[in-house]
């Protein structure tokens, strides 16, 4: 053992030596070169030991280029040696260091991937041009199927849901309940809904998981006491999806719910919230929710889908908000629920507003037939 | 939608057909008005949507899906189509779950009987033949979103529509190692610097005219109707789904008898028919499908192209 | 000699003689007009099998003119144990039938029977949908439905081997097992499967590989009583002219099924006594 570490503590020294008279070695050679260049670039009058005015701020000027060139040279080569030295898949000096004291490097620093601005461009806008707190366009049209009570068809931008409500009506014995209404929802895409092709429209886990998710959530807005004993049909066909499909059925059903003239403690509302660096962005197209998808395992990132049901305006209660399904994929950072959440709420309140001027808007256009 | 209709309306309803005036004000051969709006859908590359009397809603999407087949296997090249018919719960709470599987199911298999020879039947159909083990895959998938009789018929004009609106991306096919070949998108060459990205990859589409039609031809009393409404259907006594197909290589001047070839004949929902009715019903097909051929035609023709971004059932 | 002298042998002989003539006679006019029938049914274990790839007996059925059906075999009554079956067979195309109730299953109410109907040996989907389709229009036509109320005929049509026409030897099986299980239904139906080819010519009947060059055809199913269709199943491209000639000769080659499948019935009758 002994022999080892002598024969280590010689290597040292040699090392440190040597790298003295490397550097001693290169330095001469440089100032050999410049010198030479120098003199021979302005050295003209050889009459005289001193020089001349002249030559002396030719030589100072061709001295100041020379070092410029140098230190030039010298920055690029420092950028660039790590990279050619050390191969592909090694750690870099620097990176190494860095991953030596992981306590200390902050979370966010690693999240930071190439793809983090195709979801937000630098000018802080999303790849269709909205801002992250903007939801796109909602168009809707209540009543259109006649064959049910209540119908509605919502836009979110390309997102195309059609919803119908049927009933109350006496349904089933084995979905019967003696004190309330039984809801039964169904959640179907069409075949061509999305970007690749699906085999079947419904029945597969993903739709169940979603058509319970909207029982659920619907049976604690409708005033289900009220019908004792039958049976409420919700049907959801999303005819082209393009993210926040789940969001988009619940704003469908509630106005469809409402053209049905079915009670309810209040218009609920939905948003579907993703987050970007801590920063939130509401509701998601399909391309930034795959996007999200792979970097969710890297980062603490992650879409919550919030479903928020506010009260009505004439309400006595009409600040306080009343979270009626919250719904969370993929892994999120604890410290990001509240702001996600917060944007969410804010979302809500926006979409809730846009569905109440839809079903006033139906309701005066209803009012002459009503006879009021 | 479920109908329930008392037995003297429905002597009203089959004594009023058997004097060619239905409930509706109709004659028996006259389809009620419908509205036929084609790429109605931005994620598919073909579809159209038709509603027939504005009750019967029916939307039809394609999507198109580059198939690798074996070439040995088959000896006939198949049609490259497939139909898949669903009924949407929306149309009715009685489709619900697996409610409408079985009769999506047959109306699908109507379908692939009434397009099997379109290879014969569409004149460029064969063009999505790339290679040999190579073709396009045409998914016609139509949902039955509102559902007030003669969906049958409501389909097979959603289908035109979906096919007259489809696009087919150009393809270059090169022989590659091993007796394989790559299959390369074709854009058209154009000047300057444009990135070949952004130049917009040539399209052709199918020739329509002749594309089979599927037809009900319903047995109401003695008489036969096309197109009937939920109420009339109550009363059927046997119903056949007739495809007709129009024969492009018939000269205009013979008659009609030369002009559309018979692609598929099924009796429907039980009932016995006599056989004097088939040959009938049959006839009031065709007579049917030229009326339709020649109205779809023009309404193809004269559709202005839609603006990005209108919705379309608003 | 002996033989010579015992002339009351003799007599007997030429007896014998001009009767097997007669039954000679009568059997070609018989088989002229009649479709050749397999006698002796039993289905043996191997033919419960799906056969797939053999395609036996092609180069005989090359031979038989337009009008005539490959050789065939139709049985009333397979099984004592269930409520009804039937057993046809048309060349290497073989089809079983088996029929449970009528019976109620405590859930169907209404005042009508069901008729279900079970496909099994067919693997390809679409061509079960069809298939179910074109059975279920074809049976609710000739049930009476409305005289069992609250109850369910289940129909199980097991397709041992397919080798074309394999609507219509369903159809004919199920008619045999319908027969067989008493079920009240309107009458026995006939069925034949038809297929025209691009000359002009018909084939009664064809195989798999004898329909390959056919540009369409189509089964035709119809109750011989009532003189009315129960099931017309056209497919491929026929001209609009074509058609009507097609279905009429259809129609002929099912009423030449009718003594058949009469005869298989009328067999199941004595059998049972």
């Amino acid at each position: 053992m002994n022999s080892i570490q002598n024969i280590q503590q010689v290597l040292n020294l040699q090392i440190r030596l040597f790298i003295p008279r490397f550097q001693l070695r290169e330095f001469l050679t440089v100032y050999n070169t410049l010198s030479e260049r120098c003199f021979n670039a302005c050295a003209r009058d050889y009459t005289t030991s001193t020089l001349t005015k002249d030559e002396g701020s030719c030589v100072s000027q061709c001295i100041d280029k020379q070092m410029l060139v140098n230190r030039r040279f010298m920055l690029v080569f420092a950028e660039q040696a790590p990279k050619a030295l050390f191969k592909q898949g090694e750690q870099s000096p620097t990176e190494a260091i860095k991953s030596a004291k992981p306590e200390q490097t902050p979370a966010s620093q690693t999240t930071e991937t190439p793809t983090t601005m195709s979801i937000i461009s630098e000018h802080g806008f999303r790849i269709d041009g909205r801002r992250p707190a903007q939801i796109r366009n909602i168009n809707t049209r209540l009543g259109l199927n006649r064959n049910a009570e209540g119908s509605c068809y919502l836009e979110h931008g390309n997102t195309k849901v059609l919803c119908a409500v049927y009933g109350p009506y006496e349904g089933k014995a084995s979905k019967r309940l003696e004190d309330r209404c039984a809801i039964v929802c169904q959640y179907s895409t069409t075949t061509f809904s999305g970007l690749e092709r699906k085999n079947r429209p419904r029945g597969d886990r993903k739709s169940t998981e979603i058509s319970r998710l909207l029982e659920k959530a619907f049976e604690s807005v409708i005033l289900t006491e009220s019908f004792p004993r039958s049976q409420i049909d919700i049907f959801c066909e999303v005819i082209q999806g393009d993210g926040s499909n789940l969001a988009a059925c619940v704003n469908a059903t509630s106005l469809a719910l409402a053209d049905a003239g079915i009670p309810m403690k209040g218009i609920a509302s939905a948003a579907t919230c993703g987050i970007v660096d801590a920063k939130p962005i509401v509701d998601l197209t399909s391309r930034e929710e795959t996007d999200l998808l792979p970097r969710v395992t890297v980062s603490g990132f992650s879409s919550i889908i919030l479903l928020l049901h506010s009260k009505f305006q004439l309400a006595t209660i009409c600040g306080r908000d009343e979270v009626i399904l919250v719904e969370l994929q993929n892994r999120l950072h604890i410290d990001h629920l509240s702001v996600v959440m917060d944007a969410a709420k804010a979302t809500c309140a926006d979409v809730y507003e846009c569905l109440a001027v839809v079903a006033q808007q139906h309701l005066k256009a209803c009012a002459p037939i009503l006879g009021h | 939608m479920e109908v329930h209709i008392s037995d003297d309306e429905k002597l009203f309803l089959i004594h009023g057909v058997e004097q060619d005036i239905r409930n509706d004000g109709r004659a028996c051969a006259d389809f009620r008005p419908m509205i036929l709006e084609r790429g109605v859908l931005s994620g598919t590359n073909g579809s159209c949507r038709v509603q027939l009397g504005q009750t019967t809603d029916v939307l039809a999407g394609i999507k198109l899906e580059l198939e690798a087949y074996d070439p040995i296997a088959e000896k006939q090249p198949k049609q490259p189509m497939s139909f898949h018919v669903d009924f949407s719960a929306n149309a009715s709470s009685q489709f619900a779950g697996k409610g409408g599987d079985q009769y999506g199911e047959e109306l699908s298999a109507a379908f692939q009987v009434a397009y099997s020879r379109s290879l014969d039947i569409i004149p460029n159909l064969s063009k999505t033949q790339l290679a040999a083990g190579y073709r396009w895959k045409i998914h016609v998938d139509i949902s039955v979103l509102q559902w007030a009789g003669s969906v049958p018929d409501a389909c097979s004009l959603a289908i035109i529509g979906a096919l007259s609106d489809l696009e087919i991306p150009e393809v270059d096919v090169t022989p590659d190692d091993g007796g394989k070949v790559s299959i390369v998108l074709k854009r058209p060459r154009i000047g300057g610097d444009v990135r070949d990205e952004e130049v917009p990859v040539a399209m052709w589409k199918l020739i329509v005219t002749s594309c089979p039609m599927l037809l009900t031809v319903s047995k109401i009393g003695t008489a036969n109707l096309v197109d009937c409404s939920p109420e009339e259907e109550c009363c059927i006594r046997s119903q056949l789904l007739i495809g007709v197909a129009k024969n492009l290589e018939s000269t205009p001047e013979s008659d009609d008898a030369n002009e559309y070839d018979i692609t598929c004949v099924k009796q429907h929902g039980g009932g016995l028919l006599e056989m004097e009715s088939i040959d009938d019903m049959t006839k009031l097909a065709t007579r049917t499908a030229k009326g339709l051929y020649e109205a779809i035609g023009n309404r193809l023709n004269t559709e202005e192209k839609r603006k990005p971004g209108h919705s379309f059932l608003l | 000699m002996n033989i010579f002298a015992n002339i009351p042998f003799m007599k007997y002989l030429s007896f014998l003689l001009l009767l097997f003539t007669f039954f000679v006679i009568l059997f070609i006019i018989f088989v002229s007009r009649m479709p050749t029938i397999r006698s002796n049914l039993s289905i043996p274990l191997t033919h419960l099998n799906r056969i797939d790839d053999v395609r036996m007996e092609t180069d005989d059925v090359e031979k038989r003119s337009a009008t005539a059906f490959r050789p065939l075999c139709v049985k009333c009554g397979v099984f004592g144990a269930q409520d009804g079956s039937g057993y046809a067979e048309f060349g290497n195309t073989r089809v079983l039938a088996q029929i449970t109730g009528p019976e109620g299953d405590g859930k169907w109410e209404e005042a009508y029977a069901k008729v279900t109907i079970t496909l099994k040996g067919v693997e390809n989907e679409t061509k079960v949908a069809e298939l179910r389709a074109d059975m279920t229009s074809s049976l609710s036509a000739v049930i009476f439905v409305n005289k069992y109320p609250g109850k369910v005929i289940d129909i199980e049509v097991t397709v041992l081997s397919d080798d074309g026409g394999v609507l219509s030897t369903a159809i004919t099986a199920v008619t045999l097992a319908l027969a067989h299980s008493g079920i009240e239904h309107m009458g026995l139906t006939a069925s034949a499967h038809v297929t025209l080819r691009q000359n002009g010519d018909y084939i009664t009947d064809p195989s798999t590989s004898e329909a390959e060059d056919a540009i369409g055809g189509v089964t035709f199913a119809f109750v011989p009583n009532l003189g009315q269709t129960t099931c017309v199943n056209l497919y491929g491209r026929i001209p609009l002219k074509a058609t009507s000639p097609l279905l009429e000769f259809a129609r002929q080659r099912a009423i030449a099924l009718v003594p058949a499948i009469h005869k298989a019935v009328v067999n199941s009758v004595k059998e049972r006594k």
